[in-house]
């Protein structure tokens, strides 16, 4: 499993056996993330939590790569 | 990137011989010519690097065997050659900011590099047919790309925008007496000069598009489009990051590096050359999908990938 996806796990794992880990996540989950995991996310990105229950699910979209500048894509060479 | 690491010597003598003639133009051409060449001298820090330009006649010495002093006349030439078709580009592209002084600086360009060719090939020489054939490619290139749309109906077509860069792959074999094999070894070039084209126009598609410029790129979103109206920014940034147009895109260009290979041309260099346009188009092309894949999989799981050591 990558680290990312190891970590997400790990969140919700903890989430899921600690109801104080998941109070905390809920109030504050960037506060929450970066005391249990050590994982800092910067001021500038707002991180929000939600919980599924049995019959409600959410879908997120997240933002499509086209948004993102080609500068940072094309490998700078000359020929 | 041996195709310049093991020439670097030979690239310099190019480049010193490049700024003699210039320094002997009339003035003020001869301080206009001199920062004109370096914006192309491999040693300035900004400068364009066209190594093709510059080391083609080297890149050629394991078929044509000739002398080191003949490969750097003939490079000279291909600098002002190259020199001269820049500023018809700018010309043509009507930059309100040219000089005027670009224009008798083109034609002493142009002098000098017919009295290095004139040298080597008398008039009636073989060499001066293709001169004129480079010359009319060139010309139909870039009057009619725009119209004929040849990166979808003519793809070889992209490749004859540079085909004065031929003059001195062609000269060579002519100097070396093996006419019989320009045909392969010009369409071994017209295939690198495609590549070479398709990987210019991966870098320049924002500001051609913004221009009206033709691009080779553009041109393939837009038959993959189908639609009738210009292309939008938003279009082309999904067809590049969400539908993966990179991919088929470099794909054809993948297919002329196996191309060339079949031609059986002992041409290390120019091979490797190719190698390097194409394994930066893939990896481009590549960054594009693995980043596609990490936002598909949400905005935190993106940040981690790119933020976790």
């Amino acid at each position: 499993m990558t680290q990312q996806a190891l970590l997400q796990t790990q969140i919700i794992n903890k989430a899921w056996e600690d109801p104080s880990f998941k109070a905390q996540l809920l109030a504050d989950p960037k506060k929450a993330i970066k005391e249990a995991l050590g994982v800092i996310i910067p001021e500038h990105i707002k991180l929000k939590m939600v919980e599924e229950s049995s019959d409600v699910f959410y879908l997120v979209l997240p933002s499509s790569p086209s948004e993102r500048s080609p500068e940072n894509i094309q490998t700078k060479i000359t020929w | 990137m041996p195709w310049y690491k093991d020439f670097e010597k030979e690239l310099a003598q190019v480049f010193m011989e490049s700024q003699r003639i210039v320094a002997t133009f009339p003035p003020p051409l001869n301080h206009k010519g001199l920062s004109y060449l370096n914006k192309f001298d491999i040693h300035q820090e900004d400068s364009s690097k066209n190594y093709i330009c510059y080391l083609l006649p080297f890149w050629l010495k394991e078929i044509t065997h000739l002398k080191d002093a003949d490969c750097v006349k003939l490079s000279v030439g291909n600098v002002f050659a190259m020199l001269y078709f820049f500023i018809q580009d700018d010309i043509m592209d009507n930059k309100t900011t040219l000089d005027r002084d670009q224009i008798p600086l083109a034609n002493l360009l142009h002098m000098q590099f017919l009295e290095i060719y004139r040298s080597y090939f008398p008039s009636d020489s073989l060499f001066w047919a293709y001169f004129h054939q480079y010359i009319i490619e060139w010309t139909d290139s870039v009057s009619n790309e725009h119209q004929q749309d040849y990166f979808r109906t003519n793809i070889i077509m992209t490749a004859r925008k540079a085909s004065p860069l031929k003059l001195s792959s062609t000269g060579a074999l002519v100097l070396s007496g093996q006419s019989e094999l320009i045909s392969t070894l010009t369409n071994f070039i017209d295939h690198v000069l495609i590549t070479l084209q398709m990987a210019d126009d991966w870098i320049d598609w924002m500001d051609d598009w913004e221009e009206g410029n033709y691009n080779g790129l553009l041109s393939m979103i837009n038959e993959e489009s189908h639609r009738d109206e210009p292309l939008t920014l938003d279009l082309i940034k999904n067809a590049i990051f969400v539908r993966g147009v990179m991919k088929r895109y470099t794909d054809i260009a993948s297919a002329n590096h196996t191309y060339i290979q079949t031609l059986e041309l002992n041409l290390p260099y120019l091979i490797s050359f190719h190698k390097t346009l194409i394994d930066h188009l893939i990896k481009d092309a590549n960054q594009i999908e693995e980043d596609k894949l990490l936002q598909e999989k949400g905005g935190l799981y993106y940040w981690l990938s790119k933020n976790m050591i």
